[in-house]
């Protein structure tokens, strides 16, 4: 008998891990508030947060380390609280990479299979080809302490991924490294990620890093997921201040809801009357802020804005040169005291505009975001 | 260089010299002297012989006494060792409630006068209705080199970082699979290193043995029963093999301390 596929019952198959309701509480401090949240089979996704945001408790109770106060964590839709760290099918990249000094490359990577018992032939055969996979198969006999920061981290890397995991838990593995090697590690972590296909968990506290390595990220702070989404949803939706403050640079200005029309409402702040459809929870009085990234104003030329845009007048305050881009402090004419900071081609302005110039600006409401408070 | 600074680099020589005579003078004395027979509390310098060594080798009870130094070491040390090696990784891997008072009774009997020790287990053994021997002269050694053994292991657990513990449960190894595989290997030269100044702590233990010991005597007690009658070559002799196996012990503990504070920890 053959079943329409239950597109719902396809999309609950395709989570590898449901956290419902885990919370982490030591004594009277709340070091994560209870968090919803689902990671895809396949996905690449990063926890960002500055330090004591509770990111590290997320990947620590995931991989058995510590035990989540409240809620349960679901593998394949069962719990797994109270699950050994040894019988869960996640293996972890540590911050400081944990690998053993007294045993070689070759044995550190082999240790997974080899503590289960797996045969002599088969762990071979793995090791070899791990070792091939993170490009150290002629550094097999060396010890760890023998090794550059980079290759440690490779070895890690190969060691957690040689027992096949459901998922990967890498806990700030980038952090150690200066800043060319973060880089390349960054490529590489991404690209292995692809060829293994298999689900990453990665903590950060960078941005450029989340952005540039993640399929979803998790925004979080003071024990708070402030946000789930893409890079790009939240670079350019921020669902608070924060997210918006920590991810990237934004402007961020002051406004209150004057009125509201159906689901729109409509918004005074320095920028002139806005109005935003799709704010049902605001009510005329509330105060919110609006976030835009400096990217997101365009410097009208003679033409005037285009259909769909709003603009503002203004006078140049600064200009940074920032190579192809260049960043320009725009005082808002009417507004004392209310700048925007608005990012242009360096060749678009270069002899042509200079500080204490007037300026038009003009951007598209839908760059704005409203955020509460 | 100055006058002043010359007199003043002469006489800090002279009082290292000194310190180094009044250090080991003694012993040389006493190694120089079982090369030559005494008469009448005189030395005869022209009877160089090692016929003092072959009486001792020839003596059963020093024999004996040697014999029961070795067993009384090595139970010490085993029974010491493994009780030290499974307290310190049971305290260090979770961070016991209760770790500091535990760390305190451990070192207490090793940091108290020895005779309180002594005259303590005495009373408890009589009390138990258990017999002096050598037995009461190994649990006795066990209570004194517990605390060293313990803390070197400690220190050496305390170094290794606690990823490499979590990261061997994470690859999918059991607690046991962890000790043998992670923790042993890497608290090897802690224990060898702890057991070799353990040992040498047990050879020339005499206070606490002297209360414990029954019939059999140690080499200690016995050269300690030898001297109360008179001195003679073999006492001389068996003080120069006594401080050539302790300084053999304690040299090859120092260079094995040497190479565990050299062997990286961290991955």
């Amino acid at each position: 008998m053959s079943t329409v596929p239950d597109p719902q019952q396809n999309q609950a198959r395709a989570r590898v891990i449901e956290m419902v309701g885990v919370g982490k509480r030591y004594g009277n401090v709340e070091v994560l508030k209870p968090v919803d949240l689902s990671i895809e089979d396949g996905e690449f996704l990063t926890i960002l947060g500055p330090s004591g945001s509770g990111k590290t408790t997320i990947i620590r109770m995931i991989g058995g380390f510590t035990r989540p106060t409240s809620g349960r964590i679901l593998l394949d839709g069962r719990d797994i609280v109270d699950q050994p760290i040894f019988d869960r099918p996640f293996n972890t990249v540590f911050q400081d990479y944990a690998l053993f000094p007294h045993m070689s490359v070759a044995k550190n990577i082999a240790y997974g299979l080899m503590v289960r018992g797996r045969p002599k032939a088969e762990i071979s055969r793995k090791v070899a080809e791990a070792l091939a996979v993170v490009d150290l198969s002629d550094k097999a006999a060396r010890y760890p302490a023998d090794l550059s920061g980079g290759q440690r981290q490779r070895v890690a890397l190969a060691r957690a991924i040689i027992c096949e995991p459901r998922v990967v838990l890498l806990d700030e593995p980038l952090a150690a490294l200066d800043a060319e090697l973060r880089r390349s590690m960054r490529d590489f972590l991404k690209d292995l990620q692809r060829r293994i296909r298999t689900t990453f968990i990665f903590i950060t506290h960078d941005q450029d890093e989340a952005i540039s390595i993640s399929d979803r990220i998790v925004v979080m702070d003071h024990g708070r997921v402030e946000q789930v989404g893409t890079p790009e949803e939240i670079y350019y939706h921020p669902k608070s201040v924060f997210v918006a403050k920590f991810f990237g640079e934004s402007n961020l200005l002051a406004g209150g809801v004057t009125a509201l029309a159906g689901t729109d409402a409509v918004i005074e702040s320095a920028l002139g009357t806005l109005t935003k459809p799709g704010h049902a929870g605001l009510n005329a009085g509330t105060a919110v802020t609006l976030a835009a990234r400096p990217e997101s104003f365009r410097l009208v030329a003679g033409d005037g804005p285009r259909a769909g845009e709003c603009d503002v007048s203004g006078t140049v305050e600064a200009i940074t040169f920032l190579g192809a881009t260049s960043q320009l402090v725009v005082g808002i004419a009417g507004a004392p005291g209310e700048t925007i900071k608005v990012r242009a081609a360096t060749k678009e302005i270069s002899g042509k505009l200079a500080v204490g110039d007037s300026l038009t600006v003009a951007w598209t409401p839908a760059d704005i975001s409203v955020l509460a408070g | 260089m100055t006058r002043f600074e010359r007199l003043t680099l002469t006489l800090l020589w002279a009082v290292a010299g000194l310190a180094f005579v009044a250090m080991y003078g003694p012993a040389l004395l006493v190694v120089t002297l079982s090369f030559f027979r005494i008469d009448r509390q005189r030395v005869d310098w022209s009877s160089f012989s090692f016929d003092a060594y072959a009486g001792l080798a020839g003596n059963h009870d020093i024999v004996a006494a040697l014999t029961n130094t070795l067993i009384v070491g090595f139970s010490a040390v085993t029974c010491a060792l493994l009780i030290a090696v499974g307290l310190a990784f049971y305290m260090h891997v979770e961070s016991r409630r209760g770790q500091r008072f535990v760390e305190f009774m451990i070192f207490l009997p090793f940091i108290l006068p020895a005779i309180i020790t002594g005259v303590s287990l005495l009373i408890a053994f009589r009390e138990a209705g258990i017999e002096r021997g050598l037995l009461t002269v190994i649990v006795g050694h066990i209570v004194i080199i517990i605390a060293i053994i313990y803390r070197m292991v400690m220190t050496r657990l305390e170094s290794l970082e606690r990823s490499q513990l979590e990261a061997s449960l994470d690859l999918g190894a059991t607690k046991m699979q962890t000790f043998r595989y992670v923790v042993v290997p890497q608290l090897a030269s802690a224990m060898v290193t702890s057991a070799l100044l353990a040992f040498t702590l047990s050879f020339d233990e005499t206070l606490v043995t002297f209360f414990l010991v029954g019939g059999e005597m140690t080499l200690p007690i016995r050269l300690w029963a030898m001297v109360r009658v008179g001195f003679t070559p073999e006492i001389n002799a068996l003080v120069a093999v006594v401080l050539l196996m302790t300084t053999c012990l304690a040299t090859v503990g120092a260079l094995s301390l040497k190479r565990l504070v050299r062997i990286p920890v961290h991955g």
